[in-house]
């Protein structure tokens, strides 16, 4: 355990240009949860003080470091800034329609570039592409996941992308 | 009597002299009507020769072809044969028109589609052609014998053809909008899923609250007496904290939201299916229906792409317009087409110019007594002069992902009713107009 936990959290990009569907990965992913929720922690931890009793729950820690946008172009920018930051995504979750702008497989090519070792997978319900098309384009390293989908199989496919070095979940 | 014989012999010679002209006159009308019976001759040879030319090329050329005057089928070329199953040469047009079942007129405007049904071995085999008449006699008066050429052509397969087109089209437009579908109930299905997770870490929270309360129940029965002003002091704090959280559970505005939510995204996914039924099928069976309410169930189809594209809707209808009666699917296709295409329009140029508000116009207007224009206008790349005709080919898209099918499949459509459809733009960058005239009824 405590040579897992030298492992470094896994940095991923999520690109989705839905609301709902960035909370879908912040509750699939324990990413941050909402002030209020953690004012709710606060008090059952208050309670079980005065109790002087150990809560029962923790809060479940964050998967990975995930970074949230929108569109392909914003992705892009932020990526540029984590790669002179050091700090470079090992993993992009795309989805493929994100209008407007340039779509998926163009940000997937955009980051690419910057990454070219860069684990994409792309969480789509529709893709535009036929597999020859990505294959064409992206060669390697990239995999397709059709919402809906749920929480257990994200995880999955995420963990499944990922090296064994890099740290995802408790795991 | 000397004079006498002078005057005969003069007589003589005068007489010879006009026999002799006489027979060269006839020698020269003779040789005259010797050269015009050879110029006769020559021209029945030509005339035959070329009537035996156009009898060959009647019998050689791949369309079926029949000759006939005012009372007998003259001659019959083989591909007629084949294609009606009989050879009516020598027959009386009558007989042969109650045979054929096909009129066998004189006039030269005049065509028809016919249907030929042979008996296959399994099934009876459809071809249907169509009938041409050609008169070989461009005047005629009414005694005299004219004959006329009927040319029939196979048109089985250019009709299958556009069928198999049409129907392309239409399984086209249902794929795009399947993606479409397919790309909302996904994204709302997955942002449920988001919800329900949120929701389903609520019932630890309250086991963990009476996990609490508990404690401090069995807490405050095991105390001492002596205690008791601890305890009470406890067991308020601990009340208090319990108050707390359970306004915190409930004041959580999420918990009410994500249920909201949760109730949105059936109530999308069940509108998105029914509007989906209604528009999937190859129904080209003209109702009647309230024109700006199918303009608004089709934008409700795509309503949450528009709003990605930030891209207003301005609707500017004519209010006379309301009940047409017209086919209710392909015309939501065709303007579900429109739309989307201005769409993809405005993201194009938007790649460019970032600041730049995407805006759709729709506009209706009646135009005279039972017709009406409907525009669909947008403020995206536009269309390059070349290409503004050149767009309703088959095959032919202006996009890289295009299939070409849907302006197809919208002329089609207009077409099939005896509408106008075309586009407008002033090129690059100045937007683009799709209009279309129709008719406001079309028979049933």
């Amino acid at each position: 355990m405590e040579v897992l936990n030298q492992h470094r959290l896994a940095r991923l990009l999520i690109v989705d240009d839905d609301p709902r569907i960035h909370d879908f990965y912040r509750e699939a992913l324990s990413l941050s949860h909402n002030s209020d929720e953690a004012e709710l922690e606060v008090d059952i931890d208050e309670m079980f003080a005065i109790l002087e009793e150990d809560n029962p729950l923790q809060e479940e820690a964050a998967y990975c470091d995930a970074t949230l946008a929108n569109q392909g172009l914003e992705a892009l920018r932020i990526s540029n800034e984590m790669v002179e930051k050091g700090a470079p995504f090992d993993l992009a979750l795309l989805d493929m329609r994100i209008p407007p702008g340039i779509d998926g497989l163009e940000t997937a090519k955009g980051l690419r570039k910057q990454l070219p070792q860069l684990l994409i997978i792309f969480v789509t319900a529709y893709s535009d592409y036929r597999d020859e098309q990505l294959m064409e384009q992206l060669e390697q390293n990239y995999s397709m996941l059709h919402k809906p989908i749920g929480q257990q199989q994200l995880r999955d496919e995420i963990s499944k992308a990922l090296p064994s070095e890099l740290q995802f979940g408790n795991a | 009597m000397r004079n006498t014989l002078e005057e005969l012999e003069k007589q003589i010679s005068l007489l010879e002299r006009r026999f002799s002209r006489e027979r060269d006159a006839r020698k020269e009308a003779e040789k005259l009507l010797e050269q015009k019976s050879l110029e006769l001759y020559e021209t029945n040879q030509l005339l035959r020769m070329e009537n035996l030319r156009i009898m060959k090329l009647i019998q050689s050329l791949p369309v079926a072809m029949v000759l006939y005057d005012q009372k007998t089928v003259i001659a019959v070329n083989p591909s007629f044969e084949s294609l009606f199953g009989e050879s009516p040469e020598g027959r009386s047009v009558a007989e042969t028109e109650a045979r054929l079942g096909l009129e066998m007129r004189d006039h030269p405007e005049y065509r028809v589609q016919h249907e030929i049904h042979k008996q296959g071995e399994t099934h009876e085999e459809v071809t249907t052609v169509l009938v041409q008449y050609v008169p070989l006699i461009e005047h005629h008066t009414a005694d005299a014998v004219h004959e006329t050429l009927m040319v029939a052509m196979d048109i089985s397969d250019r009709i299958k053809n556009d069928e198999v087109q049409q129907y392309a089209a239409f399984q086209a437009g249902i794929a795009e909008m399947s993606a479409s579908i397919l790309h909302n109930i996904g994204n709302i299905v997955t942002g449920m899923h988001g919800s329900l997770m949120h929701l389903g870490r609520i019932p630890p929270q309250i086991k963990r609250l009476e996990k609490g309360v508990s404690k401090a129940l069995e807490q405050s029965q095991q105390a001492e007496d002596t205690d008791l002003v601890a305890t009470n002091q406890r067991n308020e704090q601990v009340m208090q904290a319990t108050v707390k959280i359970l306004s915190g559970l409930r004041g959580e505005e999420k918990m009410v939201q994500y249920i909201d939510k949760l109730e949105l995204g059936i109530h999308h996914i069940g509108e998105i299916i029914q509007l989906q039924q209604k528009a999937a099928r190859p129904d080209t069976h003209i109702t009647s229906f309230n024109f700006p309410s199918m303009l608004n169930d089709t934008l409700s189809l795509i309503q949450d792409r528009i709003e990605k594209y930030n891209i207003e809707v301005v609707r500017d209808l004519d209010p006379k317009l309301q009940k047409v009666e017209l086919p209710r699917n392909p015309m939501i296709q065709m303007v579900m087409n429109f739309i989307k295409n201005s769409m993809e329009a405005v993201g194009e140029r938007l790649l460019e110019e970032y600041s730049h508000q995407g805006k759709i116009e729709i506009i209706t207007a009646v135009v005279g007594e039972n017709s009406f224009k409907l525009t669909v206008r947008d403020n995206g790349c536009g269309i390059y002069p070349d290409r503004l005709e050149k767009i309703f080919v088959f095959g032919e898209t202006n996009k890289e992902q295009g299939s070409g099918y849907g302006l197809h499949s919208a002329a089609n459509f207009v077409r099939s009713l005896n509408g106008k459809l075309y586009a407008e733009s002033d090129g690059e960058n100045s937007g683009a107009a799709m209009i279309v005239q129709l008719p406001i009824r079309v028979d049933r």
